[in-house]
């Protein structure tokens, strides 16, 4: 169940001990609406996955790749960069995954870098 | 068939025994979840602790806003209709009779109703067979444990019993203030002024809710039984009937 999105939720919600009614009013949406993602039955927006993720403190890539959906500021990068952005994830499409991991650290110390700037 | 016939004979159950199980189950949560948590957290001791699945639906007989709430044993289910979510009050009443079905009555379904009933037992606002007031009365004792409750009081009246005769305003100002005061903060007025009256801590209140449950209970602490009112009911069913008939002929 837990390679769905609805499984991680229940899994989430079970392990921070939370009822369907308390998340719901905690994060303003009904508790009928919790019950339908568990259930499968309904998908939500990269939005409320965000702050169900906040609330249940649970990891907001993971839940976000289950849900089909994209994190807003990813999107807010490709469209700040359209031609870089979809060029460079293209030709990075062949990437091992110890060069996937060898970029990001690569990236993060010039995002530092920026930040002191 | 939505709730079992009372001819099905459920479990003779006085409310001393409903009161104690209620207190069982909500000492093994406590100690469960190691910590007391109040009000009591209805919808993590159905899900978390007993491990049914809660949902919250408007579909199938859900569809009807009078099945409040419903379980299905075997399929380890609770489904609160969507229609009472929006009142803390009632959805945690609601999930707090289900679990009273879930205790008082589960062995009683797999033995006697299985066969002749529905998969899920509905909590409806009209229909009242032994069984859904005996949830209740669990429900009542789950939310609003008796000795939390007659604490509550016993602060409120200093030790003195002042509450006989309390006309319907003095009965919910009470409540009110027993509500604030035992932290019991998950449910009615209303659920609360019937657990006053329920465990005898105001005595003689004239207070009517208009439900069917208050006039039993007045006419049982005159000494009737449920028989007794019964067959006076039935026995004048005919002579009204007749009255009716001259009246209309005149």
């Amino acid at each position: 169940m837990k390679d769905t999105f609805g499984g991680s939720l229940k899994a989430l919600r079970a392990q921070k001990r939370m009822g369907l009614r308390e998340l719901g009013r905690a994060i303003g949406i009904s508790a009928m609406h919790i019950s339908n993602l568990e259930k499968g039955k309904s998908m939500p927006s990269a939005e409320l996955v965000e702050r169900l993720a906040t609330e249940l403190e649970g990891d907001l890539d993971a839940l976000l790749h289950l849900a089909d959906q994209i994190d807003p500021a990813v999107v807010d990068v490709i469209q700040s960069n359209p031609q870089v952005v979809p060029s460079f994830l293209r030709s990075a499409s062949n990437l091992t995954p110890a060069q996937w991991e060898k970029l990001q650290k690569q990236v993060l110390k010039m995002s530092k870098e920026n930040d002191k700037k | 068939m939505r709730s079992p016939d009372e001819a099905q004979n459920p479990p003779l159950l006085t409310d001393a025994q409903i009161e104690a199980a209620a207190e069982q189950l909500l000492s093994d949560f406590d100690g469960w979840a190691q910590e007391i948590t109040r009000p009591v957290p209805v919808e993590v001791i159905a899900e978390h602790f007993l491990g049914y699945e809660l949902v919250v639906s408007e579909d199938g007989v859900f569809a009807d806003r009078d099945c409040l709430g419903g379980i299905a044993f075997e399929d380890e289910t609770i489904t609160i209709n969507r229609s009472i979510e929006g009142d803390l009050g009632r959805y945690s009443f609601t999930v707090a009779h289900e679990i009273g079905h879930h205790v008082l009555h589960k062995e009683f379904y797999f033995d006697h109703l299985k066969k002749n009933t529905a998969k899920i037992i509905c909590r409806e606002v009209s229909s009242k067979p032994v069984i859904e007031r005996q949830a209740d009365r669990f429900a009542a004792a789950l939310l609003m444990p008796s000795k939390i409750v007659a604490s509550a009081v016993s602060s409120i009246s200093k030790g003195s019993r002042p509450f006989e005769k309390p006309t319907t305003a003095e009965l919910r100002t009470l409540a009110a203030k027993v509500v604030a005061i035992s932290g019991v903060t998950n449910v009615s007025n209303t659920a609360m002024v019937n657990r006053l009256i329920d465990l005898g801590l105001v005595s003689g209140a004239k207070y009517q809710t208009g439900r069917p449950q208050d006039f039993y209970r007045e006419v049982r602490d005159i000494g009737f039984n449920m028989r007794t009112i019964k067959w006076v009911f039935s026995s004048l069913k005919y002579p009204l009937r007749l009255l009716r008939k001259l009246r209309k002929s005149k």
